[in-house]
């Protein structure tokens, strides 16, 4: 039934999906779990009240290659939910917000669509600015020329980059720090994790992107779904665990994994 | 009458689960003779779907562009009326060129490519590499324990890449290559699965309705 080479495969899918499920309907029998806040998001409250007491704006973008489809399209939602929380935020506590577009226009509505809510949804629709959701146009260039230029013409007290960021977010990020604002990227693209670690205030690193979506919706029931991640990862560290000292036995291990 | 949420949530969500269980199953088990077309076919729409979409994205840009303009009357020349002319013009002249030009697209490419370039590279001499030697000189801060690891890490690595350093001191590119072939690969290799498992459960939650990263309020202006 299940193609070859794809059974240890699937079986680390259900690994990780039905712990998460299971978790999940926990929570939806009213069994609360508490995690703890990360500090990168406490930053971001600290952010916008400077905002406020400065009156800079807060720049929040969703990383420059929030693509909708394939490996980054999660990073983009963990990005969107760290904009629409960023938003809140700033809506609520009466800070200006610019949202900066990703280089793909498709991300445009979607972004407009979130500020747009968010403003209805804390009863300031007079909050939402159409022109303050802003695109700089469709490669790594342009996005840091644009990002620059709102940096330089608007000034900046919160800076926050979380999603899908290449090196062109490293320089606007750079400048944001160079100007005093209180800086958080984060990203789960591997090769990135060092230099935004170097450029920031506070970083999110790889799977910490993702779990700070959850924790921020400040939904028993989202947050719940980590506590099935963490289920995954102890299976993958014993897994590990138990290869490693059956691969030191010369048992094929490798080839076990393969099937 | 039917709810927002439900033809703007829950409907959506099933449709995508469905699309999903079935390019789930033609990743499994590809031998299903059924499966491969109709997972190429949604494949196709998706595709589809996200030309749609790029297509609403500009439209949004130009509505917005637009808009400002016919308010510049009323609310005077700004900073920000000068870059919406920027862009309508811009959009004019690229189509006009687009048209003119009849297949292919040389000429708005390389109006974009030796404007954008030039003015990227112009800007990025000047700020980029201030900022990108300034950010990473925090790390030479040894202020902890493990930014003093980090320090160490750094420095080894680096008297690997020395030539001079590895003639004299040999033992050097030994200890390098054990770092990068042993806690870095380690380090990269545990991230990337805990990265892995952290997109199964964000799409865990999508699936069932439980990502708050969607657009869910039914808002209209």
């Amino acid at each position: 039934m299940i193609g070859d080479g794809k059974i240890v495969d699937f079986i680390f899918l259900l690994i990780t999906a039905i712990p998460a499920l299971y978790y999940l309907n926990q929570a939806l029998q009213g069994k609360s779990m508490n995690l703890r806040f990360l500090p990168q998001l406490e930053a971001i409250s600290e952010g916008v009240d400077r905002a406020v007491e400065t009156g800079l704006p807060v720049i929040c973008s969703a990383g420059n290659i929030a693509y909708l489809s394939g490996m980054y399209a999660p990073m983009t939602i963990a990005g969107m939910n760290i904009f629409r929380y960023t938003a809140t935020l700033a809506v609520r506590k009466g800070a200006r917000i610019i949202g900066l577009v990703p280089q793909l226009p498709e991300v445009i509505s979607l972004m407009d669509g979130i500020f747009k809510e968010v403003t209805v949804k804390e009863g300031k629709p007079e909050a939402y600015r159409r022109e303050d959701i802003i695109y700089s146009g469709n490669n790594e260039s342009a996005y840091s020329l644009g990002s620059l230029g709102v940096l330089g013409s608007e000034g900046c007290a919160l800076w926050i980059a979380v999603g899908a960021n290449q090196s062109s977010v490293s320089g606007p990020t750079g400048l944001a720090r160079m100007a005093g604002a209180i800086t958080i990227t984060g990203t789960a693209r591997w090769g990135m994790n060092g230099t935004f670690a170097m450029f920031s205030d506070y970083f999110l690193s790889m799977d910490d992107v993702y779990s700070a979506g959850a924790l921020v919706s400040g939904d028993k029931m989202v947050e719940s779904t980590l506590i099935g991640g963490d289920v995954a990862k102890w299976a993958s560290v014993i897994i590990l665990v138990i290869g490693s000292l059956l691969a030191v036995a010369n048992l094929p291990v490798i080839n076990w994994l393969n099937i | 009458m039917m709810s927002t949420r439900i033809y703007r949530r829950q409907i959506p969500i099933f449709v995508v689960s469905f699309f999903m269980a079935v390019l789930l199953i033609d990743y499994y088990a590809p031998k299903l003779p059924i499966i491969s077309p109709v997972s190429s076919t949604f494949l196709a729409w998706g595709a589809m779907i996200a030309l749609i979409q790029l297509s609403f994205g500009y439209l949004t840009l130009l509505r917005m562009h637009v808009e400002r303009a016919s308010r510049a009357q009323s609310e005077g020349f700004n900073q920000r009326t000068f870059k919406t002319i920027i862009v309508l013009a811009t959009f004019v002249i690229m189509t006009v060129i687009g048209i003119y030009e009849g297949r292919g697209n040389a000429g708005p490419s390389f109006l974009f490519w030796y404007s954008n370039l030039v003015a990227m590279a112009g800007v990025g001499t000047v700020l980029e590499w201030i900022s990108h030697y300034s950010s990473p000189a925090r790390m030479f801060k040894i202020t902890s324990l493990e930014s003093g690891a980090m320090f160490l890490t750094w420095l080894l690595v680096c008297f690997r890449e020395m030539p001079t350093v590895v003639v004299l001191f040999p033992f050097t590119e030994s200890i390098g290559d054990w770092i990068m072939k042993t806690p870095y690969m380690a380090s990269n290799r545990g991230v990337m699965i805990a990265a892995g498992i952290g997109i199964v459960i964000l799409a865990v939650r999508a699936l069932v309705g439980k990502e708050p990263g969607l657009v869910e309020m039914e808002v209209t202006k």
